[in-house]
C-alpha cells in the first residue's frame, strides 16, 4: 500500500538535538517540508556517513524551506551518548528523533520487528504534514543526500507551479524527436 | 506535391497527408523564411522546410546563410541557428523557431502556419480585447524541449498572441540545442519564458494566462 498523500498521524516522542533534549509531536512539523529520515541504529557504521552526508547539506535543505528529523528507534539518551563520542554525531544540527517504543517506524512500515530497527526510509513531508514521496531501503544500501534534496526542490516547484512542467533531461546532439500532431483545441 | 522535393525522415507518409490536408486551408500563402548556419540542425532544418512547403502550393521557402540577411536576424535571429521566421503578404507574423520543431513542437509550427495563413478559428472578443492591451513591445522567448506538451501548447498561446497584437514576438527555442542558454538561465524544467534576458516565469499557461502575465510587465 502506498504512504503517497498520508497524513502524518498524532506522534509525541524525545529528540536530541546540539546537546539538548526536546519533545517534537506532529504539530512541529506542520508549516514546512520535512524530511524524516530513518536508519538502523545508533552507533554503527553506515549511518553515520549518511548523517554526516545530510549535516553537510543542511543549509541547503533550510534554503528549501524543509527541516530534517534523523529517527532511530534508540532513545534520546543514546543519541546523546553517541555525541559525546563521536564528533561526527556532535556536529549534527538537525533534531535526532528517537523513537524506542517504534511509534513512527509503524507509521511510516519501516520497522523490522524482529531486530527492533527501522529500515533506510526517507519520508519527505509537505507543509501540510502529508507524504510526498518516498524511499525505503533495506539495511545496507546507503541513500544520497544530494539526490533528496533534488527530490524536496522538484516536490516544491510542483507544490508552487502545479503539474505543468516537465523536467528537462538536456542531451547534446540527441536526434530531433519525431514530430506529433496534435491540434484540438489549438485552432 | 513536388515530387522531386526533398525528404525530411521526420516526415512519415502518415504525417505527409495530414500536413497535406491541413495546407489544403491555407487562405493566404505563408513563407517560411530560414536562416541556417553552418551545421547539422541547419542541413536538418533544410530538408524538413523543404519538404513541408512541398506538400502546398500556398507554402513558399526563402532561406540565408548566417550574415546574408541583417535584417532578418533583427527580426528573428536571436543569433541561434537554425532559425525559422514565419511570414505572409504582411510581412513578419512575429513568429519564430529555433530548432527544429519536432515532437510536439510540429503542432505550434503548423499552427503559426496556419494562422499566418489565415486559417485559424478567431478568438473570441474579450480575449482580443485583452491581448490588445499589451502595448509596450515585448520579445518573449520560450525555451522548450520538444518532448513536452506544456512547452507545445505554450507556444500556440504567445505565438497566437503576437500574431494578434504587433507590439508582441513570440519565439521558440528548442533549448537542448543552446547549452549556453541552459546554463545562463539555469533551465532545469521547461517551458521556461525569457524576455530581454531575464526569466518571467516556468511551467505551461493558458493563453488567457499568459496575455495577463505580458499586460503586468513593466511599462505596459
Amino acid at each position: 500500500m502506498s504512504l503517497l498523500h498520508e497524513q502524518q498521524p498524532a506522534f509525541s516522542v524525545w529528540c536530541y538535538q546540539t546537546g539538548a533534549f526536546r519533545e517534537v509531536t506532529q504539530k512541529d512539523l506542520l508549516g514546512h517540508w520535512s524530511l524524516l529520515f530513518f536508519y538502523p541504529a545508533d552507533f554503527t557504521f553506515v549511518c553515520p556517513t549518511e548523517l554526516k552526508e545530510l549535516a553537510e547539506m543542511y543549509p541547503s535543505f533550510q534554503k528549501e524551506g524543509c527541516e530534517i528529523y534523523s529517527v532511530s528507534e534508540d532513545t534520546h539518551f543514546v543519541h546523546k551518548a553517541w555525541a559525546d563520542v563521536s564528533a561526527t554525531i556532535r556536529a549534527i544540527p538537525y533534531p535526532m528523533l528517537a523513537d524506542p517504543a517504534g511509534v513512527l517506524a509503524r507509521q511510516y512500515g519501516v520497522l523490522d520487528e524482529a531486530a527492533g530497527q527501522a529500515y533506510r526510509g526517507a519520508f519527505l513531508l509537505n507543509p501540510e504534514s502529508k507524504v510526498v514521496l518516498y524511499e525505503i531501503n533495506d539495511m545496507g544500501i546507503g541513500r544520497n543526500a544530494e539526490e533528496l534534496l533534488r527530490k524536496l526542490q522538484a516536490a516544491r516547484f510542483v507544490a508552487e507551479h502545479g503539474d505543468q512542467v516537465c523536467p528537462a533531461k538536456w542531451h547534446p546532439g540527441e536526434e530531433t524527436l519525431t514530430p506529433s500532431l496534435d491540434l484540438v483545441g489549438a485552432l | 506535391m513536388d515530387e522531386n522535393a526533398a525528404r525530411s525522415s521526420l516526415i512519415s507518409a502518415d504525417l505527409e497527408s495530414r500536413l497535406a490536408e491541413l495546407f489544403g486551408a491555407l487562405k493566404k500563402d505563408v513563407t517560411l523564411c530560414c536562416l541556417f548556419g553552418n551545421d547539422e540542425k541547419s542541413e536538418e532544418m533544410r530538408v524538413f522546410a523543404e519538404h513541408l512547403v512541398s506538400l502546398s502550393p500556398k507554402l513558399k521557402l526563402n532561406s540565408a546563410a548566417a550574415g546574408e540577411k541583417p535584417e532578418w536576424e533583427q527580426l528573428f535571429g536571436l543569433g541561434l541557428f537554425p532559425a525559422t521566421g514565419i511570414w505572409n503578404e504582411n510581412g513578419f507574423c512575429r513568429a519564430s523557431f529555433h530548432g527544429v520543431p519536432g515532437g510536439h513542437e510540429l503542432s505550434s509550427f503548423v499552427t503559426a502556419i496556419l494562422a499566418a495563413g489565415d486559417s485559424a478559428e478567431p478568438l473570441d472578443k474579450a480575449t482580443l480585447k485583452d491581448i490588445a492591451k499589451i502595448k509596450r513591445p515585448i520579445s518573449v522567448e520560450i525555451c522548450v524541449s520538444l518532448g513536452c506538451q506544456h512547452c507545445a501548447k505554450l507556444v500556440m498561446a504567445a505565438q497566437r498572441i503576437a500574431y494578434e497584437n504587433p507590439a508582441v514576438s513570440a519565439h521558440m527555442i528548442d533549448a537542448n540545442l543552446y547549452p549556453e542558454l541552459v546554463s545562463k538561465y539555469q533551465i532545469q524544467r521547461v517551458p521556461v519564458v525569457v524576455s530581454n534576458g531575464s526569466v518571467l516565469s516556468v511551467g505551461g499557461m493558458t493563453l488567457f494566462e499568459l496575455s495577463a502575465l505580458l499586460r503586468k510587465q513593466p511599462g505596459n
